[in-house]
């Protein structure tokens, strides 16, 4: 239902029914004083307290409002993702009614977006699920969270802006290429695969779990042991790390090369290869972890945005 | 509960009032045709079947222009009532969305601004405040079902929407008292919406007097009018006469107005010192004013006309209840001569009451009233309301065979007999006694003490005669039942009521503003107002005001120490907070204070002495870990705290 018409001030909206409303109060008023008819005063009287109670009672509504934003460590540019809203309604006599929400942000490109939900009913904490696919690769900034409200009976809408400092970096979209260097210099990942299987990798010592460790590199006898999830690190023989240099990957611009890159370090996170990507005059180097994964990620979303 | 279910349920409900009201309101056509198509577009609506959108439209396009058509002044209200009622049932036929539903509200709101010209009693006061409760939750919940684009509602959701929309509709209820001594009045109204046609709520008083006819509403309890005496009160309150008109022509059944009264009053410049009373006629009594007798000065805010014979009567047409003072003095009767001819008007009668109206003729006229009046005592007639002698030939019967009546029957009887022996007489309708209600400190008449008596022109003085018996008459037959008590009690309310809601206009506005100033120059300046006051109203009046002002003073106080009462409000629901600001006076009187930015730990931090740190110390951990972890403090959790707060409180 759309019953917004024009915005009286800031922080308050009259909808079409607000405007038949008011209407009503100002045809009975008429009508009381020339009539003297004291029950259409009582009328009056109330529609006019009314009016007055329902702004005190919306922007109660709206008090004592907090958020904060969570968000998957790993968004992609054309995946489907999500955002995470938790609004928290603080300590108040009064739960939070009918919460429209809108969380605007600034893509890379600083171009204005918004996210929308709605929130029926608050009392306490709860999380509003936004659905996100970005289109863009990196950094995205929350400009402001718009909470309005058509509590009590949509006569106005009552907006409140909360500030909300969060951001989160977008990674490129990964799509799959070849990469012509890997086939000259370094054997496959079948063949590495096979090297590990044969254990011609040596064993070097236990790390703790990290979020993504590839299966085969879980410690499953420490596991047994200590029930304690341990990932087995090896040194990789006398092979140096994949080296994948941005210019010199397939692609016809950048985004399709960073595109490229970011298949290929999934892919050699996902098998446990180890990697090195070259960013202009930037090598980084892959510990084989979750955190240098994504530390390498964010290096290629944010690539060429400074 | 499933949306739909509830969207239904709310709209019937909300529909009840109103119809039950227009019941009394609507031409019996038009009611039962909406109350038809309103069931048929339940009963449709529970089929899934809806009248197409354009045809509602039409239609009451089609509607709008008939009553822009049939319009005028004369029937504005009850013309623009059934186009409201028509509209409504057209809405209803329709598949509704959240707009349709505002719409039908909103219909409803004006159709119930359209009744407060029809009902003025309180319980109509009431019932427009459960409609509003209604409507207020009816609309709130679907909104909140369309906003929150809700299936079905929860019941913790439930609780909180009636508990909130309670609180603001309370509140509402609060603030309104003030809007409505406030808001701007004129003097009189520049438009009068009350027509001769809309009549509705009339009692069973007429102009004229069908033998048999006022027995019918002998048994009401319908309450005529209630009046305050100025000063001092009734001795007999139950043989006060109202007058409200005369009759003068019999055609022997009926007794009626045959003649015009001019508008003389015959008191005019005759100097009357008598008692002063505030009456709030109920009800139209064919334009006629009941005063008491006798009543020399009315006084209203609209014009009224004082009549030869006595009578009062309305010169427009008016409102009700009807505001009025008059001035009378009990027993002082009038000497006004005009037309008395008319008088000494008989119709054909039966050679039987031509004997018995010789038969009766005394040497002087005092003595042919002393005979009639002493026949019925010799013959033992009775007051009774019931088996009253009808047909062709009433009063016949009644004079010699039943010899049972009402008091139709015993003052038509007289004034025949009277007039038959060249006696002017009259019959007079009104209202005998009255009922004290001593908690009002008013006095009130209800319908059946509707009675009719007899005037006789005597001596050059028209003399009251009332031939029923007295001691059958029962004005107030033993009511000893709760239901009458309980009646009693609510017309009460119903007095205070009118007295101060319906009655309120722009002097007393005045008076309120001009004693507002005065009070509060009088708190101002600290005067002493022991003594002062003389008048009780006033003194009451008084004690409304200081209230009202200690409220907007409250209001006021709650506005500027919102966050104080907020507090307050805090610590009465949540023990924890109570308990944590107990915790932070503590170490506040120990020196040591939280800044708005540290939390609960860098507090305890601050502290130096080791012991109370560590006291401290364990009432932030548990207060934290009920706190931040959002778990509900229970009992156990609260005892601690304040064995810990306790020890704290021992380190001083």
């Amino acid at each position: 239902m759309k019953l917004s018409v024009g915005t009286l001030f800031g922080a308050l909206k009259i909808t079409k029914a607000g405007v038949l409303y008011t209407l009503l109060t100002i045809f009975m008023g008429v009508s009381a004083i020339n009539t003297g008819n004291n029950l259409l005063f009582v009328m009056v009287s109330l529609l006019l307290s009314f009016m007055w109670l329902s702004g005190v009672f919306a922007r109660a509504n709206l008090a004592r409002l907090e958020a904060r934003l969570s968000y998957p460590s790993e968004i992609y540019v054309g995946k489907r993702s999500f955002l995470l809203l938790h609004l928290r309604k603080g300590l108040s006599p009064l739960p939070g009614f009918l919460l429209r929400i809108e969380l605007i942000y600034l893509d890379p490109y600083g171009e204005r977006l918004s996210l929308k939900g709605k929130i029926a009913f608050l009392k306490g904490e709860r999380e509003l699920y936004l659905p996100f696919e970005p289109k863009k690769r990196g950094l995205y900034k929350v400009e402001e969270l718009k909470i309005s409200s058509l509590f009590p009976m949509g006569l106005f809408e009552r907006r409140k802006w909360l500030d909300l400092k969060e951001e989160w970096v977008v990674f490129p979209e990964p799509k799959r290429c070849i990469y012509a260097q890997m086939r000259k210099d370094r054997p496959s990942f079948a063949e590495e695969r096979m090297k590990a299987q044969l254990g011609q990798s040596v064993f070097e010592r236990l790390e703790e779990y990290s979020p993504g460790t590839p299966r085969k590199l879980i410690s499953w006898k420490s596991l047994a042991k200590w029930e304690e999830l341990k990932k087995k690190v090896f040194i990789e023989g006398q092979n140096p790390p994949l080296l994948l240099e941005i210019e010199k990957l397939p692609g016809e611009n950048l985004e399709e090369r960073l595109s490229c890159a970011t298949y290929l370090v999934l892919e050699a996170f996902k098998k446990g290869t180890s990697i090195a990507v070259k960013l202009g005059n930037t090598l980084l180097h892959s510990s084989g972890n979750y955190n240098s994964k994504i530390k390498i990620l964010r290096e290629l979303a944010l690539y060429g945005k400074d | 509960m499933e949306r739909t279910k509830l969207e239904r349920l709310l709209l019937g409900l909300s529909l009840l009032i109103p119809f039950i009201l227009a019941f009394q309101v609507l031409s019996k056509e038009i009611y039962f045709l909406t109350l038809g198509l309103t069931l048929l577009a339940f009963f449709l609506e529970g089929k899934g079947v809806f009248l197409p959108r354009f045809f509602i439209n039409a239609s009451g396009v089609l509607f709008i222009i008939f009553f822009l058509l049939t319009v005028n002044l004369s029937n504005f209200l009850e013309n623009a009532l059934r186009t409201l009622f028509l509209l409504l049932t057209l809405k209803l036929l329709e598949r509704k969305r959240l707009r349709d539903f505002f719409q039908i509200y909103l219909l409803e709101f004006l159709i119930f601004a359209g009744f407060s010209y029809f009902f003025t009693s309180f319980w109509f006061f009431l019932l427009l405040f459960v409609q509003i409760v209604l409507i207020s939750y009816a609309l709130f919940l679907h909104l909140y079902m369309e906003e929150g684009e809700a299936k079905f509602l929860r019941g913790e959701e439930l609780r909180h929407i009636i508990l909130t929309l309670g609180l603001l509709l309370s509140f509402t209820f609060l603030l309104s008292s003030l809007f409505f001594l406030g808001l701007p009045r004129l003097s009189s109204p520049l438009f009068n919406l009350f027509t001769k046609e809309e009549k509705k709520a009339q009692s069973g008083f007429t102009d004229k007097i069908r033998l048999g006819e006022i027995s019918e509403i002998q048994e009401s309890s319908r309450v005529i009018l209630r009046f305050i005496i100025e000063s001092g009160n009734l001795t007999h309150p139950e043989s006060l006469y109202f007058r409200v008109m005369t009759y003068d022509y019999f055609d022997g059944k009926t007794w009626q107005k045959g003649m015009t009264i001019p508008d003389i009053s015959p008191f005019k410049g005759v100097p009357m010192r008598g008692k002063r009373a505030t009456i709030y006629l109920e009800e139209d009594l064919e334009g006629y004013l009941p005063v008491p007798e006798y009543t020399s000065q009315v006084r209203s805010n609209v014009r009224i006309r004082g009549l030869f014979d006595g009578t009062y009567a309305l010169a427009e047409v008016t409102s009700y209840p009807l505001k009025y003072e008059v001035s009378f003095v009990e027993g002082h009767p009038m000497d006004e001569e005009i037309n008395l001819e008319a008088y000494l008007q008989v119709p054909e009668v039966k050679e039987s009451i031509r004997e018995l109206a010789q038969r009766l003729r005394g040497k002087t006229q005092e003595e042919t009233l002393r005979n009639i009046l002493a026949y019925y005592q010799r013959e033992n007639f009775k007051y009774s309301l019931k088996d009253l002698p009808l047909g062709a030939a009433p009063l016949e019967r009644f004079l010699f065979e039943t010899k049972r009546g009402n008091c139709e029957y015993f003052a038509g009887a007289t004034a025949l007999l009277l007039r038959m022996n060249e006696v002017p007489a009259r019959l007079v309708g009104g209202f005998k006694g009255a009922i004290y209600q001593k908690r009002g400190n008013y006095y009130l008449v209800l319908e059946r003490f509707a009675h009719a008596w007899v005037e006789a022109y005597i001596g050059g003085k028209w003399i009251r005669v009332d031939p029923s018996p007295t001691s059958t008459f029962q004005a107030f037959p033993r009511e000893g039942g709760l239901l009458s008590k309980l009646r009693l009690y609510a017309d009460i309310i119903n007095f205070y009521y009118t007295k101060f809601i319906l009655d309120y206009d722009l002097k007393k506005q005045k008076k309120l503003l001009h004693l507002l100033g005065k009070t509060f120059s009088q708190v101002i300046q600290k005067k002493e107002y022991r003594g002062q006051e003389r008048d009780g109203s006033f003194s009451s009046l008084r004690k409304g005001l200081i209230f009202i002002l200690l409220l907007v003073i409250f209001v006021g106080l709650f506005l500027k120490y919102r966050g104080l009462f907020k507090f307050l409000g805090r610590c009465i629901t949540h023990p924890e907070v109570r308990l944590y600001y107990a915790f932070e006076r503590e170490l506040k009187k120990r020196g040591y204070i939280r800044e708005p930015w540290e939390g609960i730990f860098d507090l305890v931090d601050k502290i130096g002495e080791p012991e109370l740190r560590e006291g401290a110390r364990r009432f932030a951990e548990i207060y934290s870990s009920y706190y931040y972890k959002e778990k509900a403090f229970d009992k156990e959790a609260l005892e601690e705290l304040k064995s810990w707060l306790k020890r704290l409180k021992s380190l001083r």
